[in-house]
């Protein structure tokens, strides 16, 4: 579904990815681990467009999709949950959830979607019309994913969804995105916590300073002895 | 009647009020720092008053032409600053704020004036149609008798009446009256309805009485109106000039009523816009501009239909104001007239409609009670502000509302439209 080719990125003079090669087949969770500054959520932004590629490209269903603007990319059906969720803190959780489906003009859709969100996050429709930035961090990643899933992605990025919260949160976390998995969305995963990240993908990456240095199923990753070793503190 | 001075002050009241609207939406609603907003309101003022005074268009046209002026100068000004961020927004509006000035100062007089017929040229524009004279009569009025009561017109033909554009005003405005009317009607009798629903479950009979003067109510209401329609349509064809649909209500209160239905309709209009999901997503780049972009909202092109919206009426201000005022020239449509609406916004609240009501009227009535007092007047208004903002640093409203309980079934209504409490059921 998705292919990264041989993709470079700078940021001036920092060269953040040197010739990154992925593939996210359809229906599949890949997860990207790797250690702080490896360039993973650049890998991200790159893919939605919102750094742009050096060079190498990257395909979306065939397309070739490199440097495109942002928001044609959403209404393609791609969807980032940014590092660090950047909600709306000032608006209610209804209202983010309702800015997460303004490309849908279909009043009765967005109705729909919101339904979805909520009976995946029961959570966010207790606190429906509380102010985003009084939510608790957990329930503010909630409310992340959930207004990326309003726009209902085919192919959902998630930037370290796990960062900052408690572990039966995590583990909740993650039971949520293989959930959103199974309905049939894609996923490409960065994250921090390798151990859950690896367990749930079908496909995982190593980044170091800018390439894959490992890959393989996530099964083969948590039995490879450099990867124990160096993410999983074994 | 109440006394012109007050009566002035009220019309500047209202017009101020969309005005600092249409700031606030362009401000406080999409987070962007224009400080050149008074060359809208000069354009819209300028358009309206060569259309309406120079080529004898119905006033309603003015206005609507004043409104889209004012966006065709906000999409120039808008393109090239609104990529801009911050600071330098505020600094590059209001440059352009000032070339747009200079530009009107500079223009032919022939464009204004000479053959067009509005006396003064392009410096100082006067003998503009005051609202009372244009609401009085619909349909345009002779420049020359521009300002005169119509007994005070003597001659053969005192009303120079466009008869077509007459006969589309008086459409507009009943249709628009009915509506008014009707969903005020409408509204009411769905919140008995609910109300009675709510109280007398079962009780059948109660429902049909209250159908029954619902329904006859209206029929009464549009039998006694036909009345008024059909003098109103005397009027127009110039049968009997008594008979014009406004005879019934003094000039100043029709002026009122006027400019209290401009103001609910733009508001209206604003609170739609805002709910709708391009409201949602200028709402969010407020918020924060990187996020709304990994939403995928095109960040610009909303900054610049937010833009164009918020001149629009900025325009449309401008040409209420044209017929307000006596007289005016580019010189009042100056950095201080954009410092008004800006304070106006900032003290009401950035991103608070009902706020910007409040600020706009503070701040219309302050400098005038201080009016007395010479030389201390703008000490006194400075230092005013000065505290103002010390102790309430985001304005009276925040970005929060005031609503009273009254209209919360009119809300209940909008809200049922929407699908918000479909939503809130799902
Ligand atoms: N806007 C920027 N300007 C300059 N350098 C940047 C910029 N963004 C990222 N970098 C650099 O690029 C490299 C990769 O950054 P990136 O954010 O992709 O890392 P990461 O793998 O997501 O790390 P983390 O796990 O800490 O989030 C880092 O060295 C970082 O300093
Ligand atoms: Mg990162």
């Amino acid at each position: 579904m998705l292919a990264v080719e041989d993709l470079h990125v700078k940021y001036g003079a920092v060269h953040a990815l040197r010739g990154v090669t992925l593939d996210c087949p359809r229906g599949k969770i890949v997860s990207l681990i790797g250690a702080n500054g490896a360039g993973k959520s650049t890998i991200l932004n790159t893919i939605i467009g919102l750094v742009p590629a050096h060079s190498g490209n990257v395909t979306y269903d065939d397309l070739d999709i490199t440097n495109r603007k942002t928001h044609a990319l959403v209404a393609k059906g791609i969807s980032l949950v940014p590092e660090g969720r950047r909600i709306f803190l000032n608006l209610t959780v209804v209202e983010n959830l309702l800015v997460g489906a303004y490309l849908t003009r279909d009043r009765k859709e967005r109705t729909r979607r919101l339904g979805e969100v909520f009976a995946l996050f029961p959570r966010l429709k207790e606190r429906m019309t509380q102010i985003g930035g009084t939510l608790s961090g957990g329930e503010q990643q909630m409310l992340a994913i959930g207004r990326a899933m309003m726009q209902n992605p085919r192919l959902l990025l998630l930037d370290e969804p796990s960062l900052g919260l408690a572990p039966n949160l995590v583990t909740d976390i993650f039971a949520t995105i293989r959930k959103i998995n199974e309905r049939g969305t894609t996923i490409l995963l960065v994250e921090q916590n390798a151990f859950q990240a690896l367990k749930i993908a079908d496909y995982a990456h190593v980044l170091v300073t800018g390439t894959v240095e490992i890959s393989g199923t996530g099964g083969e990753l948590l039995e490879n002895s450099d990867v124990k070793r160096a993410y999983l503190g074994m | 009647m109440i006394n012109e001075y007050i009566e002035t002050i009220i019309i500047l009241i209202m017009i101020n009020s969309i005005f600092a609207l249409s700031l606030n939406l362009i401000i406080g609603f999409n987070g962007q720092f224009s400080l050149g907003h008074a060359a809208f309101l000069a354009i819209g003022a300028y358009a309206s008053a060569i259309v309406v005074a120079a080529y004898n268009f119905p006033f309603l046209i003015g206005l609507f032409v004043a409104g889209v002026m004012a966006a065709v100068l906000g999409l120039v000004i808008g393109v090239p600053t609104l990529r801009l961020r911050g600071d330098y927004l505020a600094i590059a509006t209001l440059g352009f704020a000032e070339i747009t000035k200079m530009v009107l100062l500079i223009m032919p007089e022939k464009i204004f004036g000479g053959a067009t017929g509005i006396p003064g040229g392009a410096k100082e524009i006067d003998k503009v149609p005051q609202l009372s004279d244009l609401l009085r009569m619909p349909g345009a009025i002779a420049p020359e008798f521009a300002g005169k009561l119509p007994s005070q017109c003597t001659g053969a033909a005192p009303v120079n009446i466009n008869q077509t554009m007459n006969l589309i005003f008086c459409f507009v405005w009943i249709i628009a009256t009915l509506i008014v009317v009707g969903y005020g009607f409408y509204a009411l009798y769905r919140w008995l309805k609910g109300t009675v629903e709510r109280r007398i479950s079962g009780k059948k009979w109660v429902l049909w009485s209250l159908r029954l003067v619902y329904w006859g109510g209206l029929i009464v209401l549009a039998v006694t109106n036909t009345k008024r329609i059909n003098d109103s349509f005397y009027g127009v064809f110039g049968v009997h000039r008594s008979h014009t649909w406004n005879s019934y209500l003094s000039t100043q209160w029709t002026v009122f009523l006027f400019l209290i239905v401009a103001v609910l309709l733009i508001t209206w209009l604003c609170v739609n816009y805002l709910r709708s999901t391009y409201g949602r997503a200028v709402i969010a780049i407020r918020e924060d501009e990187i996020a709304s972009t990994m939403l995928g909202i095109g960040e610009f092109k909303f900054k610049l239909m937010n833009f164009l919206v918020g001149t629009f009426f900025a325009g449309v201000a401008g040409g209420l104001l044209a017929h307000s005022i006596p007289s005016f020239n580019p010189f009042e449509f100056d950095l201080l007239k954009s410092v008004d609406a800006l304070l106006m916004v900032v003290l009401g609240g950035m991103g608070s409609i009902t706020g910007t009501f409040f600020g706009a009227t503070v701040l219309t009535i302050l400098p005038e009670a201080l009016r007395q007092s010479k030389e201390w007047r703008m000490v006194i208004y400075s230092l005013t502000l000065v505290l103002l903002m010390i102790f309430k640093p985001k304005g009276f409203f925040g970005s929060s509302e005031f609503s009273p309980k009254i209209p919360d079934f009119l809300r209940r209504l909008m809200d049922n439209r929407r699908g918000a409490k479909g939503a809130s059921d799902a």
